[in-house]
């Protein structure tokens, strides 16, 4: 048998957010050698909170990412806010949800016509494939700016708003502004149709795995901005519970760390939260699901593109319902005072379960923050399924086949590097 | 959808809070406080990525001003560039997603402006951590201001 070795160095991963690299081997017909590394600096964000107020926590986690920063804003103030005497206003809480649908919708879009789609169509990037399917890139511009100008109506501006706050929002959008956005987001819902309809056209390839999936669950309604933890295993969990179950640990060659589930890899992400929800989404997403005859629960990763383009519709329909007969509230938030504590929240980002924990003293300063992002905790998942995804793609494939076929398997968990490379442990040597 | 934007200009200042990166943002602050014709929008936006296309819908008259890295040019100095020019520097982007990428994009869905012009306010490639602009930036940022509102008047 003749030696055959191939060894795909990709120094910096495209069509992803973020700084990453993938080193793998393959000799002789075995992987002998996978690695996702991340090498984007860490950014120490946990850090800069000590010592903050703790309503600057909203704006200062905004910064985290320029294209989830709605999901850190909810998940924070849904840890602070268990601190609080009272409820935010039934009426933010609802627009909390808007705004997310906002970013589902944005980041959906994003990911699926600029990051994903030129793998299925046989492009190097969006802007080649722009010229052969301009239409579908148009619509995809279309719906990304809809997210945009949702995440404007109560943040003020898309890109890190500024919004949101303890016990409600700064500002109540006015009625004619929401009238006006809402008419356009209702005549985007046959384009968002028309896109999961397509997703679910193209030549995706078949690879059922095991995995474990896990995603908040609300008892009331698909959830997004809050929620329990629900695991395809069975288990349900408060926010405060999830540091018995879900541990990080850091690796050598990344400055992300690394999430397990009981010592498992596991999955959080649009796929996670389709498979273990599809019973809430309402009867048209059920009718679309027959017509493109996705059964779910399913084991298909690359099915994560159609679980982004039904929330895509999820969003819009949401959005749509609970803007319908808008009115200004009195107050758009309530003056919470919070008490010493700590205060656990979570929320589902467009890539998945995001958990804050705030620990508050008595002078309302912060004392400590954890933040565990969506991408750390898939990077195991992402490893196993690549070791996974190759060798049943087959090892004799060619250098660029493979390196394809790594990039499509990476991309369908839209990682956010940027998100991930929250915390470094700094080890202090003493001379 | 942008009927009443046709016939009208737009000048985008893009940026963000950092340093000389906000420079798009303080031409674009000075130009609110000037006299300008009331048929040009002002607009600020951060690192817009894609989203800058659909900003741009309807207007038959486009200005971008963003900060540019380089060192071939000393800081605060400002060149009109065209999209291919662009591409050459390093326009502050972030997630891949820079202004040239964007303006590529557009073009090749036939969705930019009748007329685009593009300002690059040059900073340094390895900037100097400060929150403010530096004196050679705001000495940029005010000689843009004035060709700007010199060229929007006559």
């Amino acid at each position: 048998m003749t030696s055959r070795r191939i060894r795909i160095d990709v120094p910096a991963l495209t069509r992803v957010e973020g700084e990453g690299s993938l080193r793998l081997e393959v000799r002789d017909g075995k992987l002998v050698e996978l690695g996702l590394s991340i090498f984007e600096p860490p950014r120490y964000f946990e850090k800069f909170l000590e010592g903050r107020e703790a309503r600057e926590v909203v704006d200062i986690v905004a910064r985290i990412c320029g294209i989830c920063p709605v999901a850190y804003q909810i998940s924070a103030l849904n840890a602070l806010e268990s601190l609080a005497n009272e409820s935010a206003p039934d009426w933010a809480l609802t627009m909390r949800r808007v705004f997310y649908c906002g970013e589902w919708l944005q980041s959906h879009a994003l990911h699926i016509h600029l990051l994903a789609l030129p793998d299925f169509l046989g492009f190097d990037n969006a802007i080649a494939m722009a010229g052969q399917h301009p239409d579908e890139v148009k619509r995809g511009l279309k719906l990304q700016g809809l997210g945009n100008a949702l995440i404007r109506l109560f943040g003020g501006r898309s890109v890190h708003p500024v919004g949101a706050r303890l016990g409600g929002f700064h500002h109540a959008p006015a009625a004619d502004d929401v009238s006006a956005l809402t008419h356009k987001l209702k005549a985007a819902q046959a384009d968002a149709a028309d896109l999961t309809r397509f997703c679910a056209s193209l030549p995706l390839p078949n690879d059922p795995q095991d995995f474990i999936g896990v995603a908040l669950h609300h008892p009331d309604r698909y959830a997004m901005e809050c929620g329990n933890i629900r695991t395809s295993t069975g288990l349900m969990l408060s926010a405060a519970q999830f540091e018995q179950h879900f541990h990080e640990t850091q690796k050598s060659d990344s400055t992300a760390l690394w999430s397990d589930f009981d010592g498992q890899p596991y999955l959080t992400g649009p796929l996670a939260r389709l498979n273990l929800n599809h019973a809430q989404l309402p009867d048209f997403l059920h009718t679309r699901l027959g017509e493109i005859g996705l059964a779910l629960p399913s084991s298909n990763m690359f099915h994560s593109l159609i679980a982004r383009a039904v929330e895509i519709e999820l969003a819009l329909h949401e959005a749509i319902t609970l803007l319908e007969g808008y009115t200004c509230p009195a107050a758009p938030y309530a003056p919470l005072s919070l008490q010493a504590g700590t205060g656990y929240g979570m929320s589902e980002a467009p890539r998945g379960l995001l958990w804050h924990r705030y620990e508050i003293g008595e002078d309302q300063l912060i004392k400590a923050a954890r933040i565990v992002p969506p991408t750390s905790q898939n990077q195991a998942r992402i490893e196993a399924d690549l070791h996974r995804s190759l060798t049943a793609f087959g090892l004799d494939h060619d250098e660029d086949a493979l390196r394809l076929r790594a990039e499509q398997v990476i991309r369908n968990y839209d990682p956010c590097i940027s998100c991930a490379t929250h915390f470094l442990t700094l080890k202090r040597v003493e001379r | 959808m942008n009927a009443h934007r046709a016939g009208r200009h737009l000048i985008i200042g893009i940026g963000s809070p950092f340093g000389d990166d906000q420079a798009g943002w303080r031409v674009i602050e000075h130009l609110q406080r000037m006299d300008l014709p009331p048929e040009v929008q002002l607009l600020s936006l951060d690192r817009p990525g894609p989203a800058l296309i659909e900003q741009m819908q309807g207007y038959s008259s486009v200005i971008l001003i963003d900060a540019v890295r380089t060192d071939q040019y000393p800081p605060g100095a400002c060149l009109e560039l065209t999209p291919e020019q662009l591409s050459g520097l390093d326009s502050l982007s972030t997630h891949g997603f820079g202004l040239a990428v964007v303006l590529r994009l557009a073009s090749t869905l036939a969705q930019l402006p009748t007329r685009l012009r593009l300002f690059g306010l040059c900073m340094p490639t390895v900037p100097t951590p400060h929150a403010a602009l530096s004196p050679e930036m705001r000495a940029g940022v005010l000689q843009l201001t004035q060709q700007l509102s010199a060229t929007l008047n006559t």
